[in-house]
């Protein structure tokens, strides 16, 4: 290298440059604006009904670290192969690079991680449960509120027992989705990690039946009630008692619990839910010719647009705008009596169009109008609750799921139970850091706001669709709203005034010229007025 | 399976020494210093500049002050190129024959008063590099217009409603009539095009040209947050493409597979407040005739975008 003039080295030749850095310059006192990190809420872990830190386990992901993507995912939600295989992924519908090329894949990643999880479990790797108390909980109801609730408080230490009415654990998981949707295998091996932590089950047990919540509250220290909501809808014409017409949820627990049905050849479903269009596929799948009937339009359906189309893709035969005034029942055969509707939106009061009415035959009627809590759980106790919270009128007695939300989705389960485990330890006073973080992941502050897509410089984050391998795959999640140390901001910075590795600002020299902020990809830099002693002389 | 995530490539790809100091006096958001930033990375540590009257006479310090972990050699405005030239067989003289020279000069330094002196010497072939940060006018001066100030701009010379009337020279167009070893342009929005074309240049023996354009916040009447932005919508554009010539061949580096409406580009700044629809029409049409004549004469496309 040529020397400079500021060394005395003896050299030949000598070229111009100052003796004294131009760091003497503390040019970071003509900043107006002063960038600054803001943590923000991901756009998809907002959209998640459970909230899960979806960046930050997909950011051990990108690393290949599956233990550590375990680790983190666990703490929002135990069941992510269950989530990867029937969740709806609302947080790809909202996730950022939906603006620019693809979303993430998140529910194939975290299918992923739960798969990669039980193959470690079957393989004999237990998860480890650091300690034991001597405190004993119940949870009613093994849908997957009350499963999830089960992991955590296991994870805990206490000694839990899973009270079922049915003879199979599961609740909806076993006897409501569809197999297509969620293979039974990946059920059983969660529950079988359950087991492994100590978790008891006890099938047939049914609240307000052969058990008491007053009995209940005698015999466990805390109750999570998470019965479901299970109570189906009447459809409120005449007819409907016939044996010929029978309730979506029930229909499908014959065809889980592997029940005898009489061979249908034609069965009409009136409904437009999730229930309705499962229903719908599973009779198809057992080689009825199915119809749904529905009373609005397709585009008002309160099914998931992925359900109605692998139900159309199925051959499930659509009836839009029609809805039954009268079932006749003679023989085996069902005649419905159906009037066309007016279009209407949700909620509108639906009129029927005169004169307008035809009759359907069929083997059977499958009724999915919707779903009501029963609440004749509580029994004798005067039990009530308190608007969506977790925490009930009666102390030690928590409920949480479809029970207080009615019909909603899986994750939003697993998250209701997730955050009863959490009111559940603080009622019983138990800690829940361990030496490798904390069981459950802090709570979701939905006070801070969403992170907004910026507009990515395709220079530094190529346009591409979805990669097969999961770490690239995951390689492409922005992280938004967190800062993943990209870099972006050190890049781009005219000043040299971000430091590389940790990428903290050096505010005596920082112009605040804002291109970090504008350019950084998860938006978590802000402009904005600090006041320190060593800015806005100018003003 | 495999392949790097892709976030982690941001910080990675790109040198992490440092050739220029915190405490300089460019304006805040000067995409010139962030380019010139990134154009020491790849020169590496042994690098002399000649610098002509410019900004960054100003930027690389007031002696005693040096801006530059470089030597730098401060020139009279017409003669950056024969300086260069000079220095560089100066330096072959002593034997030196590693070090690369490497001329710093505005549009003004370049496309006007050195212009003379930049053809002599690519002519000659000399073995420097030659960067001309453009930035559209004499902006170090108080923006007066220069023959880079594109048509339809503002400067302190060419008030509204006197806009410039006449069209940016085409100094690449000059340049590649010198039949140079190796010409590029280049935008600090795409840094890893940049260090890639200046690690390539270093390759190269003879006279190697660089045409970075430079989006300046107070001469272009931007905020100066703006910079990288307008850089990258210069080439999504098309205004300002990304290409390479290499003894004559063109590879265009960035193909977006249709250009963004011009407007996007105009619309924010404040010195092309005063065309109308008839004038920005009027630029796209240039735009893409000009844009379908370089697609004519590259070859490969590296980037696709779009
Ligand atoms: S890019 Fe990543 S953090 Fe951002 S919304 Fe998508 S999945 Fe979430
Ligand atoms: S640009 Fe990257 S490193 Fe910088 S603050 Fe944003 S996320 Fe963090
Ligand atoms: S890019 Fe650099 S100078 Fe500009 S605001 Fe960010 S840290 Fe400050």
């Amino acid at each position: 290298m040529l020397p400079r003039c500021s060394e005395t080295v003896a050299i030949p030749y000598k070229i111009g440059s100052g003796t004294v850095p131009v760091l003497v310059n503390k040019t970071g006192d003509w900043r107006f604006l002063t960038p600054s990190r803001h943590e923000k809420n991901a756009p998809c872990a907002s959209a998640c009904p459970l909230h899960s830190g979806i960046s930050i386990w997909i950011d051990r992901v990108k690393e290949g670290d599956w233990q550590g993507a375990w680790a983190a995912v666990s703490r929002y939600n135990p069941f992510p192969a269950i989530t990867g295989h029937v969740c709806y992924h609302f947080c790809e519908n909202d996730c950022s690079r939906n603006h620019y090329d693809q979303s993430i894949a998140v529910g194939e990643l975290e299918k992923e991680i739960g798969l990669w999880r039980l193959r470690k479990f079957a393989s004999g790797e237990k998860l480890p449960v650091g300690r034991k108390l001597p405190i004993r909980v119940a949870v009613v109801g093994s849908g997957p509120a009350g499963l999830a609730c089960a992991y955590y408080l296991a994870m805990l230490g206490l000694e839990v027992t899973v009270l079922e009415k049915q003879p199979v654990a599961g609740g909806m998981l076993a006897l409501g989705i569809p197999e297509y949707r969620l293979p039974r295998n990946v059920l059983e091996q969660e529950l079988a990690v359950l087991r492994s932590l100590g978790v008891v089950f006890r099938n047939g047990a049914e609240l307000g039946r052969n058990i008491t919540l007053a009995q209940l509250r005698e015999d466990y220290q805390a109750v999570f009630l998470a019965t479901g909501a299970g109570k189906e809808k009447k459809l409120n014409v005449p007819g409907e008692e016939n044996p010929g017409v029978i309730g979506a949820l029930e229909y499908l627990a014959m065809v889980h619990l592997g029940k005898k049905l009489p061979d249908f050849h034609s069965i009409l479903v009136v409904g437009g839910g999730n229930a309705a269009v499962d229903a719908a596929c599973t009779a198809r799948m057992n080689g009825a010719r199915v119809a749904l009937a529905y009373r609005r339009t397709r585009d008002v359906m309160p099914a998931h647009d992925d359900e109605v189309r692998s139900a159309e893709e199925a051959g499930v035969q659509f009836l839009f705008q029609v809805q039954p005034d009268k079932i006749y029942s003679k023989s085996g055969t069902q005649t419905v009596v159906l009037s066309r509707t007016q279009s209407s939106r949700r909620g509108e009061r639906i009129s029927t169009v005169p004169n307008s009415s035809f009759n359907l035959a069929c083997d059977l009627v499958i009724v999915a109008t919707g779903q009501d809590a029963d609440l004749s759980i509580a029994g004798e106790e005067s039990l009530s609750f308190n608007g969506q919270s977790l925490i009930t009128n009666l102390p030690g007695v928590f409920a949480g799921g479809d029970l207080i939300s009615g019909p909603a989705t899986v994750a939003a389960a697993i998250g209701a139970g997730r955050e009863a485990a959490r009111a559940m330890a603080a009622y019983l006073e138990i800690d829940q850091s361990t030496p490798d973080g904390p069981i459950i992941a802090s709570i979701y502050n939905d006070s801070i706001p969403v992170a907004e897509y910026e507009t990515l410089n395709p220079s530094i984050f190529p346009k591409q669709g979805r990669a097969v391998s999961p770490e690239t795959e995951a390689g492409r999640c922005l992280s938004c709203g967190r800062c993943n140390r990209c870099g972006v901001c050190w890049v781009f910075c005219p000043d040299m005034a971000v430091a590389g590795v940790e990428f903290d600002i050096n505010l005596d020299y920082c112009k605040g010229c804002g291109i970090c902020a504008k350019e950084c990809p998860g938006g978590v830099l802000e402009m904005g007025v600090i006041d320190s002693g060593t800015e806005n002389h100018h003003r | 399976m495999g392949g790097e995530p892709l976030m982690k490539q941001v910080f990675n790809d790109i040198p992490q020494e440092e050739y220029m100091l915190s405490g300089h006096t460019a304006c805040p958001g000067c995409s010139a210093a962030l380019s010139i930033r990134h154009a020491t990375k790849a020169l590496g540590k042994e690098t002399v500049f000649v610098i002509t009257a410019c900004c960054f006479s100003i930027i690389s310090g007031q002696l005693p002050l040096r801006t530059f972990e470089l030597n730098v050699f401060h020139c009279p405005f017409p003669s950056a190129a024969s300086t260069g030239s000079g220095l560089k067989r100066g330096l072959a003289a002593m034997g030196d024959t590693t070090t690369q020279v490497v001329v710093l000069a505005g549009d003004g330094g370049t496309f006007d008063i050195g212009l003379q002196g930049l053809s002599a010497a690519a002519e000659r072939n000399e073995d420097i590099i030659f960067i001309c940060y453009d930035n559209e006018a004499y902006m170090n001066t108080g923006m007066q217009r220069s023959s880079a100030t594109p048509f339809g701009s503002k400067s302190a010379t060419s008030p509204a409603p006197k806009v410039k009337e006449n069209p940016k020279k085409d100094i690449m167009k000059i340049i590649e009539a010198h039949a140079i070893p190796y010409a590029a342009t280049a935008t600090v929005a795409y840094p890893k095009d940049l260090l890639a074309k200046f690690q390539k240049a270093k390759t190269i023996k003879g006279f190697r040209f660089f045409h970075i354009l430079c989006p300046c916040p107070p001469g272009w009447g931007v905020e100066s947050d703006q910079t990288v932005e307008l850089s990258r919508l210069a080439v999504e554009t098309g205004v300002f493409p990304l290409y390479e010539v290499e003894n004559g061949e063109v590879t265009l580096n960035v193909t977006p597979q249709t250009l963004r409406p011009v407007a996007d580009y105009l619309g924010s700044q404040r010195r092309f407040s005063t065309l109308s629809a008839e004038d920005i029409s009027k630029i796209q049409a240039t735009i893409d005739r000009s844009w379908q004549a370089l697609l004519n004469r590259s070859n490969t496309a590296e980037i696709q975008e779009g």
